[in-house]
C-alpha cells in the first residue's frame, strides 16, 4: 500500500479550513497564549481583532473565552495542549464545564509530540484531568481528516471540546480502515486480537503495519475519547484479547477509560494496557526512545501480542 | 430613590440578612461590608437590568467574583422582583434548589457561579470585550474582596482590560482589609494595593468611606463618564458592618450567627440605625 503524507502539519489544515467559515461567521474569534502556526499568521492578517494573543495568561485566557462565549461569541483557545489543560484546569472546570458554555480548545502537542523539549512540554496526563470534567468532549485525531469537519465547530456543544492535535506531516489513512465513523475507526485482520489505540500511535502502528505487511492483529483507532462510543463495546467482544496503547499515564488514560465502560456495562474482557510507566514518564529523549522506555514502542506492542 | 430611601434600603437588607443567615447560615460580615455597594449600583439608576427578562439583550452585567457573599445579591434581587423574597427565604440553602451558599448562576439575575477566587474578573473581561466587538453600551460591573486580589488570575485580567482599553468594565474592590482568617495585613500590604491597580493601568478610585453610599455613587458616575480605561473603585468598607459584635473581627467571615448572639447581633443592628 502506497503511504501518501499530508502536506501541512494538522493545525495548518485546520486553520486553513476554518478561515472560511470565520469570513461567513464573524462570531468566531481565536485566543492564544503567545503560540503560533504559519496558517494562523494569514489568518491574522485578514481578522486582526478577532485573533487576540493574550500572552501567558492561560487561567485569564479560558476565563476570557468562557465570557465571550457567555455574550455569544465563539472561543477557539489556541495553545499547547499541557499549557492550556493543567495551569487552567480550574477555570476550566468552573467557567466552562459549570456555566456549560460553548469553548473550542485547539491544543497542539499531544503526549510526547514535542519530545525534545521535555516533561513541560508534554501532554501525557490532559486526558485523565479532563475526564474528571462533565460536559466535556475530548477528540485526539489520528490524522488531520478527522478534525477537518464543521460538528466541531458549530458551538453547539454546551461545554468544552478538546481537541488533542499532534505534529509533524502525518500520513494519510483514510483508507486503511474499514468502518470509519466520528467516533472511532476499525479495521479488522486478525480474528482474536484486537489492539486500541488513538492519536500519533495509530500513525506508528499503521506505518508498521504497512511496512512489514505483518498484520497480526486488527486496530481500533479512538478519535473521541470522551463521551466515549458505546458501539465500541461490540467490537471489543469479538476478540479474546485487548490491548490498550497510549501514549499517556494509564491512569485516567484511554485504558481507564474503556474499562471503565466495560465494567459499567458488566463486559468481561482479557485487556491489558500498555501505557507510561511512573519511572519513564518524565524523561527527555525523543520520540522513540521514550516510546522505547516506556514500552510503547512497535516492538514492545508485538511482544505484548 | 433619594438617598434617604436608599439608607433605609441598606438599613431593611441588613435586617434580612441578619435573619437569613441566623436561619441558614452564610458569611454574613462580606455580605454586610458590600450593601452600600450593591445598593448603589442596583438602586441609583447606574446600572440597568429587567427584572421581567434577566437575559435581556440590552442589560448591563453584574458579576459576583466573592462568591461568598451571595446572600446579599440573593436578597436584593428578590427585592428587585427577580423572584420573589418568600420563595427565597424558603429555598436558601435548602437541597435540590438553586440558592447556593456561593452564587449560583442558576438563580435569575445572576450571571455567574463563583466561590473559588480569582474568576470573575476574568469572565467579567470576556463579556466586556464582547460588548466591545458589539459596539453597544452595555457595562460589566465586578464585584471582589481584597484578599481576592491576592490572586495572580485577578492580574492576569488586570493587565489583560488595560491593554484592550475595555473602559466598559467597572471592578469594585470590597477592601475591608480582613481575608477569610486574619488581617490582609498578614500576608499583603494593603497600602500597595492602590498603587498596584495603577500600575496595570486602570483608572483607580479610591472612596475613603466605602460604606457611604453619596459617595459610591458618585464614584460610579465617574466610571460611567470615563472614556479611556478600565476602572476600579477601592471601596474602604468595614467588615460585618453595622453589626458591632461582628464589625473588624476576622473571626465572623465564618463563624454563624446562632441563638447565643442572635438578640445581641439584631439590638446592636437596630442601634446602628439611629
Amino acid at each position: 500500500m502506497k503511504i501518501q503524507k499530508y502536506t501541512k502539519d494538522m493545525r495548518d489544515d485546520f486553520f486553513d479550513f476554518l478561515l472560511p467559515i470565520m469570513e461567513k461567521d464573524n462570531m468566531i474569534l481565536i485566543i492564544t497564549n503567545d503560540y503560533g502556526a504559519p496558517m494562523l499568521d494569514l489568518i491574522k492578517k485578514k481578522f486582526p481583532k478577532r485573533c487576540i494573543n493574550c500572552g501567558i495568561t492561560e487561567q485569564n485566557i479560558v476565563s476570557v473565552s468562557a465570557g465571550l462565549a457567555y455574550n455569544g461569541y465563539k472561543p477557539i483557545i489556541y495553545s499547547i495542549s499541557t499549557f492550556i489543560t493543567l495551569r487552567s484546569f480550574e477555570q476550566i472546570k468552573l467557567d466552562i464545564s459549570v456555566m456549560k458554555l460553548p469553548v473550542v480548545i485547539l491544543s497542539v502537542g499531544a503526549g510526547y509530540a514535542y519530545s525534545m523539549d521535555g516533561p513541560t512540554h508534554h501532554a501525557t496526563d490532559d486526558i485523565a484531568i479532563l475526564n474528571t470534567l462533565s460536559n466535556c468532549r475530548i477528540i485526539s485525531p489520528s490524522e488531520n481528516s478527522l478534525i477537518l469537519k464543521k460538528s466541531i465547530i458549530n458551538f453547539k456543544f454546551k461545554g468544552l471540546t478538546y481537541l488533542r492535535l499532534d505534529r509533524g506531516k502525518l500520513q494519510k489513512l483514510s483508507n486503511f480502515f474499514d468502518y470509519n465513523s466520528n467516533t472511532f475507526r476499525f479495521k479488522k485482520v486478525h480474528k482474536n486480537i484486537l489492539v486500541i489505540s488513538t492519536g500519533f500511535l495509530i500513525q506508528e502502528i499503521t506505518k508498521s503495519i504497512q511496512d512489514s505487511n505483518i498484520f497480526s492483529f486488527s486496530l481500533m483507532d479512538i478519535v473521541q475519547i470522551k463521551p466515549i462510543d458505546k458501539k465500541i463495546i461490540t467490537y471489543i467482544k469479538m476478540f479474546k484479547k485487548v490491548i490498550i496503547v497510549e501514549e499517556h499515564i494509564a491512569e485516567g488514560g484511554l485504558f481507564t477509560i474503556i474499562q471503565s465502560l466495560l465494567n459499567k456495562n458488566n463486559i468481561k474482557s482479557n485487556i491489558s494496557s500498555l501505557s507510561l510507566l511512573q519511572s519513564s514518564t518524565y524523561n527527555y529523549g525523543d520520540r522513540d526512545m521514550l516510546h522505547r522506555h516506556n514500552k510503547i514502542d512497535i516492538k514492545s506492542i508485538l511482544g505484548a501480542i | 430613590m433619594n438617598i434617604n430611601s436608599l439608607k433605609k434600603k441598606c438599613q431593611d437588607l441588613r435586617l434580612k440578612n441578619l435573619d437569613i443567615c441566623y436561619k441558614s447560615g452564610g458569611h454574613i460580615s462580606t455580605c454586610l461590608s458590600t450593601v452600600e455597594i450593591l445598593v448603589g449600583i442596583y438602586y441609583s439608576r447606574v446600572f440597568k437590568f429587567n427584572p421581567k427578562k434577566p437575559k435581556d439583550s440590552n442589560r448591563d452585567y453584574f458579576i459576583l467574583s466573592k462568591g461568598h457573599g451571595c446572600e446579599i445579591v440573593y436578597l436584593i434581587l428578590a427585592d428587585l422582583g427577580f423572584y420573589s423574597n418568600n420563595y427565597f427565604n424558603n429555598n436558601y440553602r435548602k437541597n435540590n434548589f438553586d440558592f447556593a451558599g456561593h452564587i449560583n448562576s442558576k438563580v435569575n439575575g445572576v450571571e455567574f457561579s463563583s466561590g473559588s477566587l480569582g474568576h470573575g474578573l476574568g469572565f467579567g473581561s470576556g463579556i466586556a470585550l464582547s460588548n466591545k466587538f458589539k459596539k453597544n453600551n452595555l457595562k460589566t460591573i465586578v464585584l471582589m474582596g481584597d484578599a481576592e486580589c491576592t490572586a495572580g488570575s485577578v492580574w492576569e485580567a488586570a493587565n489583560f482590560c488595560s491593554f484592550n482599553n475595555l473602559n466598559n468594565i467597572l471592578t469594585v474592590v470590597d477592601f475591608n482589609k480582613i481575608g477569610a482568617t486574619e488581617n490582609i495585613s498578614s500576608f499583603s500590604d494593603p497600602k500597595l494595593l492602590e498603587k498596584k491597580w495603577v500600575s496595570f493601568g486602570w483608572n483607580v478610585i479610591n472612596v475613603e468611606d466605602g460604606n457611604d453610599l453619596n459617595s459610591l455613587i458618585k464614584a460610579y458616575k465617574k466610571f460611567v463618564n470615563n472614556k479611556n480605561k478600565p476602572t476600579v473603585i477601592l471601596a474602604n468598607t468595614i467588615k460585618g458592618k453595622g453589626i458591632k459584635m461582628l464589625e473588624n473581627d476576622p473571626i465572623w467571615h465564618t463563624k454563624q450567627i446562632d441563638n447565643t448572639n442572635y438578640e445581641k447581633a439584631l439590638k446592636d443592628l437596630q442601634n446602628s440605625f439611629k
